[in-house]
């Protein structure tokens, strides 16, 4: 069976973007626009893995969610990949290392997302099974 | 600008503790002036003997004002200023203890006849200047006023002798239109003092509210021009993505013209994205949240920026040459900063030198100053352009030529960070043998 990918971004074009990509190494896609919605869906579809953008209606509406996630028994073992321009934008750079006490999230992706670092980090993020 | 907003921002004192204290070091400097300044009038009088003074007391007076000036002096040294206040009351102690001496001075050279009751009229001015509430001037005033008329009092009830230095006629009438004058004199030049001042420091309390008016409406410019960068980058990196896509993943036969004009287009997307992002770090300015400079060994950066760039100078066959890295103990400086600085200057020596060349990184050390010296064998810097290779969105000619895409900002950012770090930056070039770019950091 195919593992299931869940991308949390309000960018269809981004999205349609990793679809294709990930459609390409046989992975099932599934997408929100919406934090909120994306949450609903996600406790029904239990997704493999998620890819969640950071900035959509707020500056960090990806971390509410991130936070909602590692909350929530259902689904917080569920891996997170956030996409991030936030680096450039706020001239605030993650630091992994530092930062992973407060951001749960399992790795940070930069915007423009390569295709093929895009299906090595999914890749390597996925859980063994 | 309305009323309301500007009082408002006067939430502040005029002086703070620190410029109090310049004020009450100023009033010790004129008073060594004074002393020195009376000394030599004695010293004149008795000379040529113009008439008979008490002159012991005249040079107690002298040697009182120059202890009690010592002794301030050793005191404002040794105490660190704290608050406005006991800065206020130091003003009001000297001033206070002026007049003790000055009401002395003038007892022993005449009462109400003594030249230097006009001396009264120096505190006046500096009252109004320093003290923040007018009413304080005017005690001072009243103070000066108090003083002379019981000392002219008790000379005229006789408690004290009255020196009279040859003047004969010394009656009732006399003394009341002297005093009468000098009370005119005194609260006239009080209450002139007084307003001057006022208006002054209304004039600079405008200043500084309008200041800080333009200062956030540069802040909301800079966020402003955040956002809207931000807001570009999205649909240029959509567009990004969906090239990729194109390119990288779909096993689609393009035919090579096809092919070729998607590759142009995704390198002129990167060159727009490097350009969006780097106008968003030139949008940072001073005084933003920055971490605290810490001590950081520049050496121990360096070896990771440039393997960094390895791979890239390898499919270039560019040698990097990195000597040995001189200072082991650290400096001031932000981490980050650094490194940005670091990696722009090799990125600009790689992407510049042609093929087979070298890029040498070295650094040295003299008493003062650690140095950074990044060259390379590429294309130089023509000589009538170096000039300008520091300004905003300039790029050299050949530099145009031999690299397209490039956004001309990076010489920008590198100098203004080197600046934000208290450092310099130097270009040495010559057409087609290389450029070599110094940054120089001081070690204190």
């Amino acid at each position: 069976m195919p593992k299931k990918i869940m991308i949390i971004d309000d960018d269809i074009d981004l999205v349609e973007a990793m679809r294709i990509t990930l459609e390409t190494d046989n992975y099932e896609v599934i997408d929100a626009q919406e934090g909120q919605k994306g949450l609903e869906i996600m406790k029904k579809e239990k997704p493999d893995l998620l890819i969640l953008d950071v900035m959509m209606g707020t500056l960090d509406e990806g971390f509410h969610i991130a936070y909602q996630i590692r909350n929530d028994e259902a689904i917080k073992d569920i891996p997170i990949l956030m996409i991030t321009a936030v680096g450039a934008q706020t001239g605030f750079e993650f630091d992994m290392q530092r930062d992973e006490d407060f951001l749960p999230v399992n790795e940070f992706i930069e915007k423009p997302v390569n295709p093929q670092v895009l299906l090595d980090t999914v890749k390597r993020n996925l859980p063994i099974a | 600008m309305p009323k309301g907003t500007f009082s408002a921002s006067i939430k502040h004192s005029f002086y703070t503790p620190n410029s109090l204290r310049r004020k009450n070091f100023w009033l010790v400097n004129l008073r060594w002036a004074s002393s020195i300044a009376l000394a030599i009038f004695i010293l004149a009088l008795f000379i040529f003997k113009f008439e008979e003074y008490p002159y012991f007391a005249l040079i107690e007076i002298v040697l009182i004002l120059l202890l009690f000036n010592s002794f301030l002096l050793f005191y404002l040294k040794k105490h660190k200023p704290k608050y406005l206040r006991t800065e206020e009351y130091f003003v009001l102690a000297q001033i206070i203890i002026d007049y003790v001496l000055l009401t002395v001075l003038v007892h022993f050279t005449g009462g109400i006849d003594s030249p230097f009751h006009l001396i009264y009229l120096f505190h006046i001015i500096i009252a109004s200047v320093i003290f923040e509430k007018k009413y304080q001037a005017f005690i001072v005033a009243a103070v000066a006023v108090l003083s002379l008329s019981m000392l002219v009092f008790m000379e005229y009830v006789h408690i004290l002798s009255h020196f009279s230095n040859g003047v004969k006629v010394y009656n009732i009438y006399d003394i009341i239109l002297a005093l009468s004058v000098f009370y005119v004199t005194i609260f006239t030049s009080t209450y002139i003092g007084v307003t001057l001042m006022t208006r002054h420091k209304k004039v600079k309390n405008l200043i500084f509210a309008q200041n800080e008016e333009l200062e956030k409406a540069d802040k909301e410019k800079m966020q402003f021009f955040r956002f809207v960068s931000h807001e570009l980058k999205s649909p240029i990196i959509a567009v990004q993505s969906a090239i990729n896509v194109v390119l990288d993943v779909m096993d689609i036969n393009l035919k090579p013209k096809a092919r070729d004009m998607l590759e142009r287009g995704r390198k002129r997307t990167i060159q727009m994205i490097d350009i969006l992002k780097d106008l968003v770090s030139l949008s940072y300015e001073e005084g933003d949240t920055r971490p605290e400079p810490e001590m950081v060994v520049p050496c121990e950066h360096i070896p990771e920026v440039v393997d960094y760039f390895k791979p890239l100078a390898k499919e270039k066959n560019i040698q990097i040459i990195e000597t040995v890295c001189k200072q082991r103990k650290g400096f001031q400086l932000d981490k980050f900063v650094f490194e940005k600085i670091i990696t722009n200057l090799i990125s600009n020596a790689v992407r510049y030198t042609p093929n087979g060349g070298t890029v040498t990184i070295k650094t040295n050390l003299d008493d003062n100053f650690w140095y950074l010296i990044i060259s390379d064998t590429g294309i130089g810097i023509p000589q009538e352009e170096q000039k300008h290779i520091f300004e905003e969105f300039y790029r050299a000619r050949n530099a145009k030529k031999f690299e397209t895409v490039g956004t001309g900002l990076g010489m920008s950012i590198i100098k203004r960070l080197v600046e934000q770090e208290n450092g310099e930056i130097f270009l040495e070039s010559e057409m087609e043998k290389g450029s070599t770019f110094t940054v120089r950091f001081s070690l204190k």
